[in-house]
């Protein structure tokens, strides 16, 4: 434990730097009548850039700091970048919703506050207060198009999911705090080993966490509010949620894998048994859910439920394996999986968005002969369907290749037959799509067309060159990123 | 005399409290009794971290019971604002009946 000093707050930064930020904005919001949304977005932006750098500066052996709450490390440095990008790529997606609103930018960037604590949580109290920072500006953000039945419906959904699930993480948390005395998730990790390991309340209590935990990141049987939820809010409030708030319920997921790890097995349930199922159940629902959906929305809302379940195959690898090559070979590709789903599943929802603007609706029929009359944005979606799919030369191969690789290294091999089905089930409603939009003449004329397409805006065109080129440049060229993330775990 | 209870019974007491809580959130179909259900769920891990904590005679849990009512009251003002938005839409707040989104 080390006291709190001018040392400790500086490790701080970007907190106190998003926390004074914020203030600003909530300020200047109050103050301009015109443009509300672009001014704090261009706000927002400029201090999300400032941060990225902030948080790559950051010093990554400091260890524990606040009396050992928050913890700083390789993984912290990681996850603070990566919400700070994707939270910049997400704004840039709103601002063309949201031109006259500056609340969502706000609330968006309150989350993010949240996940930035979430990234370096070492306490479960910091643990969960990090998760409902997220969670709650979350909810209203949700319901944020209040006059929209759907979008109130997403919202109610949204909050009774998730106040019943932190209700049992809270009631595990307090149960590990029994068996252990302690709140620091590293301290509980060795006391589960030294004396509880095996109990049922030890069972008991994992499960409930993961429950919680979970339900972030959509994992079955958690799952039920996803696809209503990310129908039922703004399109480009949907990109957001489908990639910040579930990275950060991986971030959380990273930090008590020490704590699920110490499970030994209680009537024949092992820690990595209970991940393996999770992760063969969520992809399996996520991809059988998508097949049926005719609106877009919801299909890629399960496809992302799909994903995680992808994201979870490297968990079952990380929990099997304590320590060792394969062990950081699994987190780097969690890790790099999490970077290009950021890049194809923004992009998706981009252009989902931009047809639903344009067009008045998100169901397959609009995407129709949309390669047809608007080649480009109908290209974009393409890529990074086709990546989403996991075809080569896309980014998305290369991350299903990390992940299949160190499941297969770890001779997992019925988890890793399961994935590879899933994957070409995927294939199937994916393609789908593509088929539309290129081989099919229009169902619905574009009302406000030009020879080329939609007008697309300077900030659109930025955004789909920002999310398009890491999605092909990934694919060939993924030495750098991967080289980077596996020595942040050095 | 004395009067101290085991940390058995404070426990159990928790444990019952808990599930109440769940079967209500799990069974009732009115959202507010839904949030009822889910604040004894809270109140219940309260509970537990009170008995930990004065059996492990450790301040740490009692720290935690303050910030999860705390966070619980939070969540209570956004969920009952999204409540009355419902409300406005459909003057019901049964959970049956807000279906437009299924499958």
């Amino acid at each position: 434990m080390s006291p709190v000093t001018g040392q400790n707050l500086a490790q701080f930064t970007p907190e106190l730097a998003l926390a004074g930020g914020l203030l600003v904005l909530l300020i200047v919001d109050l103050i301009v009548r015109k443009n509300r949304g672009v001014i704090a977005a261009a706000l927002g932006g400029i201090l999300l850039v400032a941060l990225v750098f902030i948080s790559l500066a950051g010093n990554e052996k400091i260890g524990e700091y606040l009396f050992g709450a928050v913890v700083q490390d390789g993984m912290t440095l990681f996850f603070r970048v990566f919400f700070a990008a994707a939270t910049l790529v997400s704004i840039g997606i709103m601002a063309s919703t949201f031109k006259g609103e500056g609340e969502p930018f706000i609330l968006v960037l309150s989350s993010v506050i949240g996940m930035f604590l979430l990234a370096g949580s070492n306490d479960l109290i910091t643990l969960f207060v990090a998760i409902e920072m997220v969670s709650i500006p979350s909810y209203v953000l949700a319901g944020y198009r209040r006059k929209d039945p759907r979008s109130a419906e997403a919202a109610l959904k949204y909050v009774l999911y998730g106040a019943f699930s932190s209700g049992l993480m809270l009631y595990g948390f307090s149960l590990l705090y029994g068996l252990t005395g302690e709140t620091g998730l590293p301290e509980i990790a060795e006391g589960l080993i030294r004396n509880a390991s095996g109990s049922p309340a030890h069972l008991v209590g994992i499960v409930l966490i993961l429950a919680g935990v979970g339900y972030k990141i959509a994992m079955v049987p958690m799952h039920f509010w996803c696809p209503d939820v990310y129908e039922g809010s703004p399109t480009s409030i949907t990109a957001y949620f489908s990639v910040l708030p579930k990275a950060a319920g991986f971030a959380a997921l990273f930090r008590i894998v020490p704590i699920i790890a110490s499970l030994k097995p209680v009537y024949g349930i092992s820690a990595v048994g209970l991940i393996t199922l999770v992760s063969a159940l969520t992809m399996t629902f996520g991809n059988l859910g998508a097949i049926w959906q005719d609106s877009v929305k919801r299909l890629l809302a399960y496809s992302s439920i799909a994903h995680a379940g992808y994201i979870l195959m490297g968990f079952a690898v990380i929990v099997a394996l304590p320590a060792g090559e394969l062990h950081n070979l699994a987190y780097t590709a969690v890790l790099f999986y999490l970077v290009v789903y950021l890049f194809m599943n923004l992009g998706a929802f981009m252009v989902v968005d931009l047809v639903e603007r344009r067009l008045g609706g998100d169901s397959i029929g609009y995407f129709k002969g949309l390669g047809k009359h608007n080649p480009l944005p109908a290209l974009a979606l393409a890529v990074f369907l086709f990546s989403l799919a996991g075809l080569p030369p896309l980014a998305g191969f290369i991350g299903k290749f990390f992940l299949f690789a160190a499941l297969v290294k770890a001779q997992m091999w019925a988890l890793a037959i399961i994935g590879i089905a899933n994957a070409v089930v995927s294939l199937f409603y994916y393609v789908r799509i593509i088929r539309d939009m290129f081989l099919y003449d229009p169902d619905v004329v574009p009302v406000e067309q030009d020879e080329g397409g939609f007008k697309l805006g300077t900030l659109t065109s930025v955004l789909l060159l920002v999310t398009v080129v890491p999605t092909l440049l990934l694919g060939v060229y993924w030495g750098p990123l991967a080289e980077w993330i596996k020595l942040r775990l050095m | 005399m004395n009067m101290a209870v085991d940390l058995g019974w404070y426990l159990a007491l928790a444990a019952l409290l808990f599930c109440i809580g769940v079967a209500g959130v799990l069974t009732r179909r009115n959202a507010l009794i839904i949030f009822m259900s889910i604040e004894l769920m809270l109140n219940a891990v309260n509970l537990t971290f009170i008995a930990f904590s004065r059996s492990l005679t450790n301040v740490d849990g009692q720290v935690f019971v303050f910030l999860v009512m705390a966070v619980a009251a939070a969540e209570v003002a956004v969920g009952l604002a999204i409540i009355v938005t419902i409300f406005r839409h459909k003057e019901t707040v049964d959970i049956d009946k807000v279906n437009l989104m299924k499958w």
